[in-house]
This record gives structure tokens, C-alpha cells and sequence, in this order.
């Protein structure tokens, strides 16, 4: 039973960095229906700016609590963010706005043009090999016998805040009504005075400002960053926006979520090779099956939802 | 019309005239005069290895080891008359890892020339599996530096796991004859020695086997949880996982059942620096040591690390350390001074091209001529069958020890050392520990 809470506790902190993610991706596709191929990269590149942030900072691994590295971490995380939201805003401008009008396909292959130029980017920034920020906050907190770290927590609360944060702002601001107006219908919007350009640009801003943030997130939990790893967490924020109905704000939460979830809970099935369960279970134990089983669940969604979990019970979609 | 037809015509006669003109070249190529000393024939020495993205820091240090065995040939004049051009290939796919795919078709490119004698590589054994099936029916000879998956080789005892779909020697050698050598040892040798130094050496009782689902990490994993187990410790469980970039359910569950000791089977890229990382952030295994194979001895993984958080780590390499090796210390002095640090294979890199040049020299004194051309396919075939009966005759003493191959086209050279990660002259790396030369 321990084992159990403790996966969902995993589950949901991984869950919060793949919902990150995925919010850029449906936030995107539900004003311009386009499947932003290079929003993985831009999380690459959050997750460089938080690592160079870090070294000029010179925080080492464990290093101890104190003003040092909370302004470290703040700079790092405003940084990535602003500078990531700055770098959505440009690639709109240079790579989909003049492809506006265009077919459909030569937006999405110029997203996979801007992907390749990031991921060249990283390569010659900090180079081949995987590389890694300082550890730091991994003392422990134990509740009865669960355990979590302050990382966890950090993880988790920083997620959270800037989730309900983006809800706020498209259900209870102005430019959050323009985003919602220009998503269900770009002419009318325009007709009644909204700025199309600048609302679309402002998605980008804050889809790619999300982007840089969960770079930052991730690299807390998951201390390993290459200039590939956009293209990995790329597919699985993309597979949470679809799962939960892309193109919908909450879906992408919840999408995000429920694949954290199974990613942890599969390796509650044993691995039928293991004498101790005489056969029972699946060869190699659940958690080599984890992407199986996350896409199998998403195969049967779409098969009888669609549009995903949430896809069709809020008609708009930002 | 008219223009169209004798365009038509002037394609294929424009053909002929281009061949006749190769055949007169090659004739009078083949039957002139013995090529002079200025070394203008050429011989081309291949490497098929990973030499970029995520494998950068395990394949790059092999081939210029490689490299610089060509390059020290040429400046000797080492085969009066010939001059040797290196001619690396990288299996880096899409992927940003070694792809079998990607070797099988260097591999193919490197056959279809015919002045390649001989190919340096691969350096993973997945990839091996892809290539050997190719090189072996041309038939070119492979020397690989770091293969050890032992299923590549032999099937036999059973104990060491290459039965039924394990069984790869009829895939693997089509034509029956040994055409692939390597100068690292086993993995069933790895995996064992591995086992003895956690379980006797390091006094660890309990363990947990992660690996990364590829030939190699699979191959080692198992040889250890036998060896291990024999010891007379307890493996609390074993998972395979394709690489990812979360493993903190998997983690998660491994420390539930509190290991003294968690061994991965696989290289850094496909999950070893992942997962050491990740244990950090793991309540309960903090502090747990790590072990695993030569796949996770490379220079990123120290780096990524580091030496200052979370519990020891070992790793193993199917080779003598060069360091430890009295002849080497020129081959270290030059490499260091030219690439820098040495890496693991470095020196596993430079012994296996110095045996391709040596075999090739014998041949050459034996009587078999190198081809001239690139496209004499034929002369090819005779002159790398010769090489390759050349190899299978090494007798050699070079920086990795004294090597020759047995029936198998295994180095009968079965010393395996151990490292523990720790800071190395202020950077983390990888510091000898300890060596264990099996029988």
C-alpha cells in the first residue's frame, strides 16, 4: 500500500511536468490549428537557460540552503521563461506568420524546419553528451512511511500555481476573452476589433513561456538534459494534449496527468519471469511496457472519444 | 526526333567508352610494375563506429585510437609501397545513438570499395548484430574494440545463455568461417567479474538489475544475476526498460525493496546517466551504490555525475587498463598529448587498427595484392580473404596486453578491470580499482 501512494505521488509530479508541456502544444493548436513541432525544442532550451543560469551562479551539487541558491533558482526560473516566451514569439514571426494563409501542411513542415534549427542550436551550445544542472534540495520528508522530497514539492506547487495562473488568465482577463474569441472564430474576432495578430502572438508568448518554465521544473526532478530530449518529451506532452482533447486547456492538464500516472503505476505489474510471483505478471516487469501500455490507452480513447477525454464538452478551445 | 534518338544513343555509348577506358586503367594497374616506394598505392583502413551525439564520449576515443595507429603506420612507412587512408565511418542515427541500421549501411558502403582492407569496429553489440551477417558473406574482416556481447561469437557451453533465440552463429556467420575478431573479452566474463567485486570485494548482499533492453545491456545483466546468485547473494528483481527520460516509478519501486546495491545493465546513452541521476532524487536510494558494465565507463557519464552526491559507482571494462600496461606509456603520452584524456577504449581503438595493419602487411609479404582500384571487387575479395586468414594468426603485444584470437575470434586476452567514479586530477572520472585476469 506504501508502494502504491508513493507511485501515485510520482505519477502526479511527472504528470505536472508532462501537463506543462502539453498546454503550450494545445494552446497553439486551438488558435491556429497547427501541430507546433518546435515547442519540444523550446523546452530544450528552457532546460539549457536554466543549467547556465545555475553555473554563472557557481551552485554546486548539495549546496547549502540560503540566499545563494533561492536567487539562483528565481533568476533561473525567470529566465527561462522569459527568454523561451521571447523565443515563441520570434519563431511565430519568422516561421508561421508569413505561412498564415498558406495550406495547412506548410506551417507544420516549417515547425519541423524550426525543431531541426533549435536542436542544431543546443548541439553547438553545450555540445553532444547529456549534461546535468546541480543537485540540489534532495533532503527528504517522510509522512508516516511516504516519502517526498523538497524538490517534489517544489515541483509540484510551482506546476500547480502556474496552471491555475493560465485558467485565470483565459477565463477572467481581457486577452483571455480575445484568445478564446479568436480561437472559435478568427474572421468574427477580427470583425469585432480584436487584434488577430497580437492575440496570436501572445499565445506563443505564453505557450513557449510555459515551455521555459517546465524546463526548469523537469531539470529539478529529472537532472539530465541533451539536445535531443525536446524530441522525447515532445511526443509524450503531445500524446497528453491529444488524450486529454487537444486544443483544450483542462484536457492537456488532465492528459498530462493521467499519462504520469500509468507511466508509474505500470510498474506495479510484476515481471512474470520473477520466481516470487510464479508467472503471473508480464515479461520484463510493467515498467518496460509503460509507453505500450500509455499509447494502447490512448489508441482506445480515440477510438471510442475522438476528440479525447474533454475534447467536446467546452465548446471553446484556447 | 532526330536530336532525341541520338540522345538516347549517346547515354549507353558514352558508357562503354567510359568502361573500356576503367578496364585498360585497371589491366595495366594490375600488371605493371611493383608500385613505387613513394607509396602511391593506396589501402584503406574502415572504422564503423558511434562517433557523435549521445555516444560521442564512448566511440569518438576508440577511433582515435584508430586513427592515430593509421596515421603512425604512414609515417614509419610502415608497408614500403602502400600508403594507408583511414576512412571512419559513424553509426549515429536519427535517433542520436548507434543504430544498427545506420552501421549495417556503413558497413555495405565501406565493402562496395575496394581498396577498404579491413573495418575497425563496431563498437556496440546490437550494432555487431546488424553488420556481422554482411561482412562475414563479402567477406571483410571486423575487429572490434568493444564487443561483448558473448552470443556474437559462440553457443556453447550452455551456462552462458546463447541457446535457442539466443543462438546467433548461424545468422551471424553465414558463410561458416570466422571473419569477426574483438579484443575486449565477454560479457559473461564482464557480468561475473562485475558480481564477484560488489558481492566479495564490496561485501554488497542484495541487488537490483536494471537494463536497457539492448543486446548488450540484456547479455550482461543476465550474466550477472547468475554469477551473483551463485556468489550466494540475492537479486530482489530484474527490469528491462527501453530508454526514457523518467524513471521515477521504476525507481521508486526498486527502492522499496532496499537493495544494497543497484546494477545496470546498458550504456550511459540509453538510460545508465538517467538513472544514476535520477536515484539521487529517489528517497531510499540516496546513498545506494551503483554498478554496471564498460557502458557506463565514459567520460559524459562522469561528467553528467559527478563525484559529489549520491553513493559510490563501479564500473568495469573488458580490457586492461593502458595505464597499467608498461609498454603503453608512450601510446598514452602520444594520444594524451594529441585528443586529450584517454578513453575507455582508446587504446582497445589503436590495437585493433594496429592488427588490421599488421595482418594486412603479412598478407602483402605472404604474396596477395591489394587491389588498385576501387572498383576491382574481385582483386578484393582475394586480398581481404587474406587479411582475414592473417588476423585469425595474431600474435601481438600492444597497449591492451597481449592479444591473439582463439577459434572463435575471441581475444584470448581475458583481463577485466574495475573503476570506481572519483574525482581524477580535479574533474570527475574514473579511477582504476581493481584488475581480475580470468583463465
Amino acid at each position: 500500500m506504501t508502494l502504491f501512494i508513493q507511485l501515485v505521488l510520482v505519477g502526479i509530479i511527472s504528470g505536472a511536468v508532462y501537463a506543462l508541456i502539453a498546454l503550450g502544444y494545445t494552446m497553439v493548436y486551438g488558435i491556429i490549428e497547427l501541430i507546433n513541432f518546435a515547442h519540444g525544442d523550446i523546452f530544450m532550451m528552457g532546460t539549457f537557460i536554466t543549467i547556465t543560469i545555475f553555473g554563472a551562479f557557481h551552485i554546486t551539487d548539495n549546496p547549502p540552503f540560503g540566499m545563494p541558491i533561492v536567487l539562483a533558482m528565481i533568476v533561473a526560473f525567470v529566465a527561462s521563461t522569459v527568454l523561451c516566451a521571447l523565443l515563441g514569439v520570434v519563431i511565430e514571426r519568422i516561421a508561421y506568420r508569413p505561412l498564415r494563409n498558406a495550406p495547412r501542411l506548410a506551417p507544420l513542415i516549417s515547425a519541423i524546419g524550426v525543431s531541426l534549427v533549435l536542436e542544431d542550436i543546443g548541439k553547438l551550445w553545450k555540445g553532444l553528451s547529456p549534461i546535468s544542472p546541480p543537485q540540489i534540495f534532495n533532503t527528504v520528508l517522510y509522512i508516516d512511511k511516504i516519502s517526498i522530497s523538497v524538490t517534489d514539492i517544489i515541483v509540484v506547487v510551482t506546476a500547480a500555481l502556474l496552471m491555475v495562473a493560465l485558467q485565470w488568465m483565459v477565463n477572467s482577463t481581457r486577452i483571455g476573452r480575445a484568445m478564446r474569441a479568436v480561437a472559435q472564430d478568427r474572421e468574427a474576432a477580427a470583425l469585432m476589433g480584436v487584434n488577430v495578430d497580437r492575440v496570436i502572438s501572445f499565445t506563443f508568448l505564453v505557450g513557449a513561456g510555459l515551455a521555459g518554465a517546465a524546463g526548469f521544473i523537469f531539470l529539478l526532478k529529472f537532472p539530465t538534459t541533451t539536445f535531443t530530449i525536446g524530441f522525447q518529451l515532445g511526443l509524450i506532452a503531445f500524446t497528453a494534449a491529444v488524450l486529454g482533447g487537444i486544443g483544450n486547456l483542462v484536457g492537456a492538464m488532465l492528459g498530462g496527468l493521467l499519462i504520469g500516472l500509468v507511466g508509474s503505476l505500470v510498474n506495479l505489474i510484476p515481471n512474470s519471469d520473477d520466481a516470487a510471483v510464479r508467472g503471473f505478471g508480464i515479461p520484463h516487469g510493467g515498467g518496460a511496457w509503460s509507453l505500450a501500455i500509455i499509447f494502447a490507452i490512448l489508441i482506445l480513447i480515440l477510438v471510442f472519444r475522438p476528440s479525447g477525454l474533454l475534447g467536446q464538452q467546452t465548446p471553446e478551445k484556447v | 526526333m532526330k536530336k532525341r534518338w541520338s540522345r538516347i544513343f549517346a547515354l549507353p555509348m558514352g558508357i562503354s567508352v567510359l568502361m573500356l577506358l576503367l578496364a585498360a586503367c585497371g589491366g595495366t594497374g594490375t600488371t605493371g610494375s611493383t608500385p613505387t616506394a613513394t607509396g602511391n598505392v593506396v589501402i584503406k583502413i574502415g572504422t564503423e563506429l558511434p562517433v557523435s551525439g549521445g555516444d560521442a564520449s564512448s566511440g569518438k576515443p576508440a577511433e582515435n585510437g584508430a586513427r592515430m595507429a593509421v596515421d603512425e603506420a604512414n609515417a614509419a612507412n610502415f608497408i614500403p609501397g602502400y600508403k594507408l587512408v583511414f576512412d571512419p565511418k559513424d553509426d549515429v542515427g536519427a535517433g542520436g545513438v548507434h543504430d544498427p541500421t545506420v552501421g549495417a549501411t556503413n558497413v555495405t558502403s565501406l565493402i562496395s570499395d575496394a581498396q577498404v582492407a579491413g573495418i575497425v569496429g563496431p563498437f556496440n553489440s546490437n550494432v555487431a548484430k546488424a553488420e556481422m551477417p554482411i561482412s562475414n558473406q563479402a567477406p571483410i574482416v571486423q575487429i572490434s574494440p568493444s564487443n561483448t556481447n558473448q552470443c556474437l561469437t559462440k553457443n556453447s557451453p550452455p551456462e552462458i545463455g546463447c541457446t535457442g533465440s539466443n543462438n546467433l552463429i548461424a545468422t551471424l556467420r553465414p558463410s561458416g568461417k570466422v571473419t569477426y575478431f574483438r579484443i575486449a573479452t565477454t560479457d559473461d566474463l564482464q557480468g561475473s567479474v562485475a558480481a564477484d567485486f560488489l558481492y566479495k570485494t564490496q561485501n554488497y548482499r542484495t541487488a537490483y538489475v536494471i537494463d536497457d533492453t539492448e543486446t548488450y545491456g540484456v547479455g550482461i545483466a543476465i550474466q550477472f544475476i547468475k554469477r551473483f546468485t551463485a556468489d550466494g547473494g540475492k537479486i530482489l528483481g530484474h527490469d528491462s526498460i527501453k530508454s526514457t527520460t523518467d524513471y521515477s516509478g521504476e525507481l521508486t519501486k526498486v527502492a522499496a525493496t532496499k537493495p544494497a546495491v543497484l546494477f545496470y545493465g546498458g550504456v550511459d546513452s540509453t538510460g545508465g546517466t538517467q538513472i544514476r541521476k535520477q536515484m539521487v532524487s529517489t528517497p531510499g536510494l540516496q546513498q545506494t551504490p551503483m554498478g554496471g558494465g564498460d557502458g557506463i565507463q565514459t567520460g559524459a557519464f562522469a561528467t553528467a555525475v559527478g563525484t559529489t552526491s549520491g553513493g559510490p559507482v563501479f564500473s568495469t571494462v573488458a580490457a586492461i587498463d593502458a595505464t597499467k600496461v608498461p609498454s603503453a606509456a608512450t601510446f598514452i603520452q602520444n594520444y594524451t598529448a594529441k585528443y586529450g584524456a584517454l578513453g575507455a577504449y582508446s587504446a582497445g581503438g589503436y590495437d585493433s587498427a594496429k592488427i588490421l595493419i599488421n595482418a594486412i602487411k603479412a598478407a602483402i609479404a605472404a604474396g596477395a595484392k591489394p587491389p588498385t582500384s576501387s572498383s576491382d571487387s574481385a582483386g578484393a575479395q582475394t586480398f581481404r580473404q587474406a587479411v582475414i586468414d592473417q588476423v585469425a594468426k595474431t600474435n601481438y603485444n600492444g597497449v591492451t596486453g597481449h592479444q591473439s584470437f582463439d577459434a572463435n575470434g575471441d581475444t584470448t586476452n581475458k583481463t577485466i578491470s574495475v573503476y570506481q567514479l572519483a574525482a581524477v586530477s580535479g574533474a570527475p572520472g574514473w579511477k582504476w580499482a581493481s584488475a581480475i585476469t580470468l583463465p
